[in-house]
């Protein structure tokens, strides 16, 4: 697979704050990319490295083949941020109009409607923004983020502060997406979501990069490689090797249940960034 | 500069405005008092129709570049919009562009208003838009200095409205004493009395103190611009 972006340690200080230190990135075409780290940990700092919102200190980016200032990028790219706005007192199809125009959207009309159905929105086209739920808006600041076709997309935080129902729909929107050719950058403090989603996963602490691979890989590589057996007397944990196991189960006659001790995700984070706060 | 983006910029500043009771109030208060003077001194003769069209159009041309403009900014950086905009990569000097603009805009379309209600000289019209639209030019960066400034809407109130003050203010008390006399002669707004009397009474306006209220004008466009781009390029629009 070829990379659509591709960052080279990439530094980024604010003051005495060390950002990001040394970070190499490299995006696939078609996949989704998790970036995951605790709050501080420079998630923001790097996406704003990648699309050309911030210089960077030291360090290189290039973005499908080019400079991420330079002005052909952002026809290809859509950033959804943590703060994106909407005009309030215009309607759902205005605020889609005016980024229509900026963008340059040929066939406007038939474009805005179908994003606004493909987020379920049409119905609500001519209701001004102030009137809308949450979810609704977020869902409008996706469709916004998608109006010109990007063949990459950054995500920050697209799901944050949503209920169940309205984040699953924009996982569902994501992966639709994906399915479609899109290559997404995700950032998410959710990590079912991030293990539901992501073909790949670098996690950030503290402006590091410790540890990048699919889901299944990490959970493989911090696995406690023990099994839980569970007989009429009890539990009992004991590790996963072919002749303990062997020996355990000669031993055992009643037995109710084989359980692997496979991590989450979740215990995955928590142990990388615990490990390195410690 | 992008002509698609500007088109689209400014029909969108065009609509939030109209859609913005804050600012139509604001761009409304010079028409009401120039309306209301206008009725309250109708029987006491000529010369108090130039001091209401004189005061009213002072007003307009204060109030919006310094108090409307930076409204204008801090709103959208508020509500996010500005960052909505930015990440479309829309750029700094084609968002404030716009407002500017529309700023004018307004100066003109409410000077316009005002001298028909006062019921100045037609004769001198185009004359009086003119030396409207130099003084507010020459307010603009001031106020588009301040919407860098704040943050929020509440915090480029307080802001603007001293700069509305000091701007509306010299002029009407320039014949105070010496030293109110000195300083309004610097500013914009008394810029425009000068010429505007200058046209009345059929003067060269390329001469004596019209020519110099001229040139004040201009200093102020050309330093606000250099001052503006210095403060610009060390503080970024939002960040
Ligand atoms: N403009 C800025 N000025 C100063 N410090 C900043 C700035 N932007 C970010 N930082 C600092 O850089 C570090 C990384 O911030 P960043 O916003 O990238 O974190 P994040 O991983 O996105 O966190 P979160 O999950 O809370 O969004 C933090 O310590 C933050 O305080
Ligand atoms: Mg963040």
């Amino acid at each position: 697979m070829t990379n659509i972006l591709k960052a080279n340690q990439l530094t980024k200080t604010f003051g005495n704050v060390k950002a990001l230190d040394h970070c190499d990135l490299e995006i696939r075409k078609g996949e989704i990319f998790g970036y995951l780290g605790p709050s501080g940990a420079g998630k923001t700092t790097t996406i704003k490295l990648l699309t050309g919102q911030l210089h960077s200190d030291a360090g290189e980016v290039t973005v499908l083949g080019k400079n991420p200032f330079s002005p052909e990028i952002r026809q290809q790219i859509g950033i959804m941020s943590d703060m994106s706005g909407l005009y309030e007192k215009m309607t759902v199809y205005e605020n889609l109009d005016i980024f229509a125009d900026i963008y340059g959207v040929k066939n406007k009309k038939k474009k805005i409607k179908e994003t606004l159905e493909a987020v379920d929105l049409y119905d609500n086209r001519k209701k001004k923004v102030e009137k809308l739920s949450r979810g609704m808006k977020q869902r409008l600041v996706f469709a916004r983020t998608i109006l010109h076709n990007p063949r990459l997309l950054f995500l920050d935080e697209p799901t944050a502060n949503l209920d169940p129902a309205t984040a699953d729909e924009i996982r569902e929107l994501i992966t639709k997406l994906n399915r479609n050719g899109t290559t997404v950058f995700l950032t998410t403090h959710n990590m079912e979501e991030a293990d539901e989603l992501c073909h790949r996963i670098a996690l950030l602490n503290k402006g590091h990069i410790v540890e990048c691979g699919s889901p299944e890989e990490l959970k493989l590589k911090y696995s406690k490689k023990k099994v839980l057996i569970t007989t009429g007397k009890g539990k009992k944990e004991i590790s996963l090797d072919k002749n303990e196991l062997i020996d355990e189960l000669e031993k055992t006659e009643d037995l109710l249940m084989i359980h692997s001790e496979e991590p989450s995700l979740r215990d995955v984070f928590l142990s990388l960034t615990k490990e390195e706060n410690a | 500069m992008n002509g698609k983006i500007m088109y689209t910029l400014l029909k969108k500043d065009i609509k939030s405005c109209l859609a913005n009771k804050n600012i139509l109030v604001s761009v409304l208060i010079p028409i009401f008092f120039c309306a209301l003077y206008r009725y309250l001194f109708s029987g006491i003769g000529e010369g108090m129709q130039g001091f209401v069209l004189n005061i009213s159009a002072i007003f307009a041309i204060s109030i919006i570049p310094t108090s409307i403009l930076p409204i204008m900014i801090a709103e959208e950086k508020e509500k996010y919009t500005l960052r909505s905009l930015m990440l479309a990569h829309v750029r700094g000097h084609e968002f404030l562009t716009s407002k500017i603009l529309v700023c004018l805009g307004m100066t003109a379309v409410v000077s316009t208003a005002v001298f028909f209600i006062a019921g100045g000289d037609g004769q001198d019209y185009f004359a009086y838009l003119a030396a409207a639209m130099v003084s507010a030019a020459g307010l603009c960066f001031l106020g588009a200095m301040a919407g860098l400034l704040s943050k929020d809407q509440a915090s480029a109130g307080t802001i603007s409205a001293p700069l509305t003050l000091l701007t509306m203010l010299p002029p009407l008390f320039s014949g105070f004493n010496d030293v109110f006399e000195r300083i309004s002669a610097v500013v914009p707004t008394t810029s425009f009395q000068t010429i505007y009397t200058a046209v009345q009474s059929g003067q060269n306006i390329l001469s004596g103190n019209s020519l110099t209220a001229i040139i004040v004008c201009a200093v102020w466009i050309a330093g606000g611009a250099v001052l503006f781009d210095v403060f610009y390029r060390r503080k970024g629009i939002d960040c």
